[in-house]
């Protein structure tokens, strides 16, 4: 290899793994973190991330198995996302785009053993149908939506889908793969981290 | 200055080192998959480059001065 270039490389390299060594300790001590898992599990959900789509598991990665785990929900409703935790080691093992209609809480609320395919929300003459339901405790539902109230279908893009009250719309792979939450998980809503 | 640096070969190093350091940034966002190490995005990078380019410049001006 050419002198000039090795020079050039080890300069640039040495350049650029400073400024990510900056950046990674300007993120962890200023980024948006939730307090109750580890920023790093955190961090490792964050880059998994796809962008919102009804369609698709919001991470690039297969779900993780939760059975004998202790597991908590915290759905944010800024960032619009729901971040499911394993207290037992304060873990985030995954992290779902989320529309969240319901408002923030100041105690958590409970999955319940109600779950199933197909769910319809009525208002008058209105109609909007949804899938793979999981019930959450006072009258509210998880669950990814097919039509809206017009009976039209939803847009692909999670976050342009017309809200449904009482509810928390995520994509079809994530709504699945929730209905295998426990029972009694509690689910915390907040503002935002 | 400029027009004499572009008379050699510098320019092809700087291209040849860009590509390269290109290289390095989508190997450390693979990286990032598994480790928790913030993500470099698309806009980041660019900065990161033509800073390094500016700096490159500046250096290889100042050895051509002395």
């Amino acid at each position: 290899m050419n002198k000039e270039l090795k020079h050039m490389l080890i300069i640039s390299i040495s350049l650029f793994f400073i400024f990510v060594f900056i950046f990674n300790i300007y993120t962890y001590h200023t980024g948006n973190f939730i307090p109750q898992a580890s920023r790093a599990s955190q961090i490792i959900s964050y880059n998994r991330l796809r962008s919102p789509n009804t369609h698709r598991a919001s991470e690039k990665w297969t779900y993780p198995k939760i059975e004998k785990k202790q597991l908590a929900l915290i759905a944010l409703k800024k960032p619009h996302k729901i971040f499911v935790v394993d207290t037992k080691n304060h873990h985030v093992l995954y992290i779902i785009h989320a529309q969240v209609n319901l408002p923030a809480q100041n105690h958590p609320l409970r999955i319940l053993h109600a779950r199933g395919q197909q769910i319809y929300h009525i208002s008058g003459s209105q109609q909007a149908t949804a899938k793979y339901w999981l019930g959450i405790s006072n009258g509210n539902y998880i669950e990814t939506p097919l039509t809206d109230m017009d009976n039209h279908h939803v847009p692909r893009c999670l976050q342009k889908i017309p809200p449904i009250k009482n509810t928390i719309q995520v994509s079809k792979p994530d709504a699945k793969w929730l209905q295998g939450i426990p029972e009694n998980t509690p689910l915390l809503i907040k503002e935002d981290y | 200055m400029l027009a004499r640096l572009s008379q050699g070969r510098f320019f092809n190093h700087l291209l040849g080192n860009d590509l390269l350091l290109i290289i390095v940034m989508i190997c450390y966002n693979l990286i990032a998959y598994f480790l928790p190490l913030v993500r470099v995005s698309l806009l980041q990078g660019i900065g990161c480059l033509v800073i390094i380019n500016l700096i490159l410049i500046g250096l290889k001006i100042l050895v051509l001065r002395t």
